[in-house]
């Protein structure tokens, strides 16, 4: 059964599919969230976020609909819905303060250069570094992007290069400091 | 071109968006301008680093939530549906009215007898569908793909009394997971079990089985501990077949002498 046709059981009251679903995506959800918020805790409750929205709402789900473009489409959502509830503004950049002592440890043990890069990543603004995740982390595919955040592919090639060169800039000024 | 427009060059270059003749002007442009190949050379070193770090693992726990969520979501389905679905197979009308009215007819009933139940009854009531739903998330969580969430649900089964289906569940996780851990983890499990004649029945057969050298030692230590004829003869056998580990052989004596000490 293909991933799709899963989610259509789900949406037709076959609930132990969603388990499936759930081994299919659940670490590459949390992989999402963990480079996006630096945050291992947060990433954990909002991963779950997903699959309970994927729960309540699968009877919105329709058979022409992609599996993976639709749960995105959620984990999207899911953290901008946590942005607001925390007052921090789609266009901000993490503040690197922000990173949890758990990750940064995790960090340490990584080479430095891998370090930096993370740390440029964190002071990108949150929808740069979101395009970076899903195209890079993620190996989503721009047309992939497109049907997630809902604009052309052209565009998603635009913002994805100058989000790659603005972390460029970030990450050659924190190796030079 | 701009030195935006030119970065932006390098990064379409670098994702292979050029067509061959643009790749072949930029390399050109590259071998006479250093600033622009400084450039090409920090975006080089930043696309190797992107995207090739580690993959961040969840803990179990958040498959066990979840897990535990979907639960009560079908809980929650099957408590809300029966009308809809005599609705849904076509029943006429009125059938679904009186099948309605039955249902609260009874449900009444059933109201007044449960509020003249002691409190004890509820409680017991209330336990019982707590260890049903607790036993349908390990049989679930046994059969996950990852090892560190069989061996949590293994680990866990003894705080649950086992029923048929656990049991059976236990003995092929035995024999056929994939992690030895868990392997062993189960056999730990099974051990209060060991009158169970199906428990006895695959111990006897899995000793014989050269796989897992670590494995057949931890079961000759249990099938001593039962000292009964079946399990004497199994741990001989182990002597008698040449194929035998070193190590394994090596238990099965010291096992024997111990059943041998404890029958005198």
């Amino acid at each position: 059964m293909d991933e799709n046709s899963l989610m259509v059981a789900v949406k037709n009251g076959d609930l132990d599919k969603a388990a499936f679903i759930f081994d299919l995506y659940h670490k590459r959800l949390f992989n999402f969230f963990v480079r996006l918020t630096f945050d291992r805790e947060l990433s954990h409750d909002l991963t779950q976020t997903v699959f309970l929205k994927m729960l309540k709402y699968r009877h919105s789900f329709r058979e022409e609909m992609i599996l993976k473009s639709w749960l995105y489409q959620i984990a999207r959502n899911v953290h901008i819905d946590h942005l607001k509830c925390n007052n921090i503004r789609f266009s901000d950049h993490a503040a690197t303060e922000n990173i949890k002592v758990e990750t940064v440890k995790e960090q340490q043990e990584m080479a430095d250069k891998e370090r930096l890069l993370n740390e440029a990543l964190a002071r990108l603004p949150v929808e740069m570094r979101e395009l970076l995740v899903l195209t890079k982390y993620q190996c989503l595919k721009y047309e992939e992007i497109a049907i997630i955040m809902n604009i052309s592919v052209a565009n998603v090639k635009v913002k994805v290069h100058r989000a790659i060169i603005k972390l460029k800039e970030l990450y050659f000024q924190l190796e030079n400091h | 071109m701009s030195t935006e427009d030119k970065n932006i060059q390098l990064v379409k270059y670098l994702e292979g968006e050029l067509s061959p003749e643009e790749s072949a002007n930029l390399e050109s442009t590259l071998k006479h301008d250093p600033d622009l190949k400084k450039e090409f050379q920090e975006l080089k070193e930043l696309f190797g680093l992107l995207g090739n770090q580690e993959e961040y693992l969840p803990d179990a726990a958040l498959k066990m939530e979840f897990l535990e969520i979907l639960e009560n979501e079908k809980a929650r389905l099957t408590e809300t549906t029966p009308i809809r679905n005599i609705q849904k197979q076509g029943f006429p009308q009125w059938f679904s009215v009186a099948a309605t009215v039955s249902l609260l007819l009874i449900g009444t009933f059933t109201a007044n007898w449960i509020k003249h139940s002691t409190d004890q009854q509820n409680e017991i009531k209330a336990l019982k569908e707590e260890v049903s739903i607790t036993r349908k998330l390990l049989l679930l969580a046994i059969s996950d793909q990852q090892a560190s969430t069989r061996l949590e649900a293994v680990n866990s089964v003894n705080k649950i009394e086992m029923d048929d289906e656990l049991v059976i569940s236990m003995i092929r996780v035995v024999k056929d997971d994939s992690n030895l851990n868990v392997k062993l983890a189960a056999l730990e499990a099974l051990k209060p079990m060991t009158s169970d004649y199906r428990v006895n029945d695959a111990f006897l057969k899995l000793v014989a089985e050269r796989d897992e050298p670590l494995l057949q030692i931890y079961l000759i230590q249990m099938l001593s501990e039962m000292e009964d004829e079946k399990s004497i003869a199994a741990i001989q056998a182990l002597l008698v077949d040449e194929n035998t580990a070193e190590l394994v052989r090596e238990e099965a004596q010291l096992a024997l002498f111990r059943i041998n000490k404890t029958m005198i």
